[in-house]
C-alpha cells in the first residue's frame, strides 16, 4: 500500500469517528431543551388557552385605563346596570352616551347567561367572574374620574372600549362553556355505546 | 454571487421546529457520535468533549429557529461543536500557535517522513493525533479530518491563513514523526 497520509484518512474518515459518547449526555440535553408533550385533555388544553386570551384581555383594559387599581371591595355582578347614569354622560355627549347604554345592557345580559352556569360550574364561573371584575372596576375608577377630567370625551371612550372588551371576555367565557358542554355530550354519548 | 446550491428542507429539523418532542432525540442521536469525536480531537479529554457535546445540542436545539439552510444542519451543528471545544482550549490558556524555536528546529529536524512508505492504520494514527501539542493538534484535524481549508480555519481559530499554512505544515510533519517514532514502519 503506498498512499499519502490524506488520502489514507479521506479512505478511511468514518473509521476515525470510533469513540461513543456516554448516554447520560442525552438524559442532560434532555431535561433543558425537549418540550413538554401536550396534554392528553384536549378540552381543558383549549380552556386554559383561552383563559389566557382572556388575561391578555384583562390586561389591555388596564392599558386603557391607565390607571393602576387596587382591588377594593368586590362589585356584584349586577351593579354594572347601576353603575350607569346616562343622564350624566348625556351632557357630554348623547352619541357616546347612547352607546354606553347600549353596551352595559348587552354585559348585563351576557352576565346573566353566564350566571346560569353556576352551578354547573362553580370553579370556572369564580375564575370568569374575578376576569370580569378587573375589567369592571376599571371602568368604575373611570366612571368617578368623569366629573373632574378636563378631557372627558376621550375618558367616554375609554368606557365605551372597557364595556366593549367586558363583552368580548364574556362572549368568550360563553364559548368555553359551550365547549365544554360539547365535549360531556360526546363523552356520555361515547359512554353509552360502549354499554 | 450565487454559489451555494439549495440545500434540501430537512424533515427532521423541521418536525423539531415544530416542537415535536420525539425528533430532538432522533436528531441527537443523528449526530452525536460524528460530534463527539469531532470534539474529542481537539479537546483530547472524554470529560471536556462529553460537556462540549451538551452545550452544543442544547444551543442548537434552543437556537434551531435561526438555522436557514445556509448550510447543512450537520455543517452549521458541526460549527458550533467546533467553536465550544476551542473555547475549551482557551480556558485552559492553550497557546493555539505553537511557537517552535528555529534553530532548535532546524538541529533536531529529522528527515522528512516518505508518507508513501508508511503503511497507515487508523488507530495508529489516531494515537499519534493524540500525542500533538494541542495547536499542531487543532489546526491538523480540522484540515484533513474535518474538511475545512486554511482559509477557514483562519476564520475559526482568528489566526491568518499563512499561520495557518505553518502551523499545518509543521504539525504535519510533526505527526508524521510521531507516527514513524511509533515503529510501526
Amino acid at each position: 500500500m503506498s498512499t499519502r497520509l490524506d488520502d489514507f484518512i479521506s479512505n478511511h474518515r468514518d473509521d476515525f469517528d470510533s469513540e461513543v459518547p456516554g448516554s447520560e449526555v442525552w438524559n442532560k440535553i434532555a431535561q433543558r431543551v425537549v418540550p413538554a408533550k401536550k396534554s392528553a385533555k384536549v378540552f381543558s388544553f383549549s380552556a386554559w388557552k383561552i383563559s389566557a386570551a382572556a388575561a391578555v384581555l384583562v390586561i389591555m383594559g388596564m392599558l386603557a385605563a391607565r390607571y393602576f387599581i387596587p382591588e377594593t371591595n368586590t362589585h356584584s355582578m349586577a351593579q354594572v346596570e347601576k353603575s350607569v347614569d346616562t343622564v350624566g354622560l348625556n351632557e357630554i355627549n348623547p352619541a357616546y352616551a347612547q352607546q354606553v347604554y347600549q353596551f352595559t345592557k348587552l354585559v348585563e345580559l351576557k352576565q346573566e347567561e353566564l350566571k346560569s352556569f353556576e352551578k354547573e360550574q362553580p370553579e370556572l364561573y369564580k375564575q370568569f367572574v374575578s376576569d370580569i371584575h378587573q375589567l369592571d372596576s376599571n371602568y368604575h375608577v373611570l366612571k368617578l374620574e368623569l366629573p373632574a377630567n378636563p378631557n372627558r370625551e376621550q375618558l367616554l371612550e375609554a368606557m365605551l372600549q372597557n364595556l366593549k372588551m367586558q363583552m368580548d371576555l364574556i362572549n368568550r367565557q360563553l364559548l368555553i362553556i359551550d365547549q365544554i358542554k360539547s365535549s360531556k355530550n360526546s363523552n356520555h354519548e361515547s359512554n353509552s355505546k360502549n354499554l | 454571487m450565487e454559489l451555494t446550491a439549495t440545500i434540501a428542507r430537512d424533515e427532521l429539523v423541521e418536525r423539531c421546529k415544530s416542537g415535536h418532542a420525539p425528533s430532538y432525540e432522533t436528531l441527537y442521536q443523528k449526530y452525536a457520535k460524528a460530534m463527539y469525536n469531532t470534539s474529542l480531537r481537539i479537546v483530547n479529554n472524554s470529560d471536556d468533549a462529553e460537556d462540549v457535546l451538551q452545550e452544543a445540542f442544547v444551543d442548537a436545539f434552543r437556537s434551531l429557529h435561526d438555522f436557514n439552510y445556509r448550510s447543512t444542519f450537520g455543517a452549521w451543528l458541526k460549527r458550533i461543536v467546533i467553536n465550544k471545544s476551542i473555547n475549551v482550549l482557551r480556558k485552559r490558556r492553550v497557546q493555539l500557535v505553537e511557537v517552535t524555536e528555529f534553530h532548535e528546529d532546524a538541529v533536531a529536524e529529522p528527515e522528512p517522513v516518505n508518507e508513501t512508505e508508511q503503511a497507515w492504520q487508523v488507530a495508529q494514527v489516531k494515537r499519534a493525533i493524540e500525542k500533538l501539542p494541542d495547536g499542531y493538534r487543532t489546526v491538523v484535524t480540522l484540515y484533513l479530518l474535518e474538511g475545512y481549508d486554511h482559509e477557514e480555519i483562519a476564520e475559526i481559530l482568528g489566526i491568518t491563513h499563512n499561520t495557518v499554512r505553518t502551523q499545518y505544515v509543521r504539525g504535519k510533519q510533526k505527526l508524521l514523526t510521531i507516527i514513524k517514532e511509533g515503529g510501526v514502519l
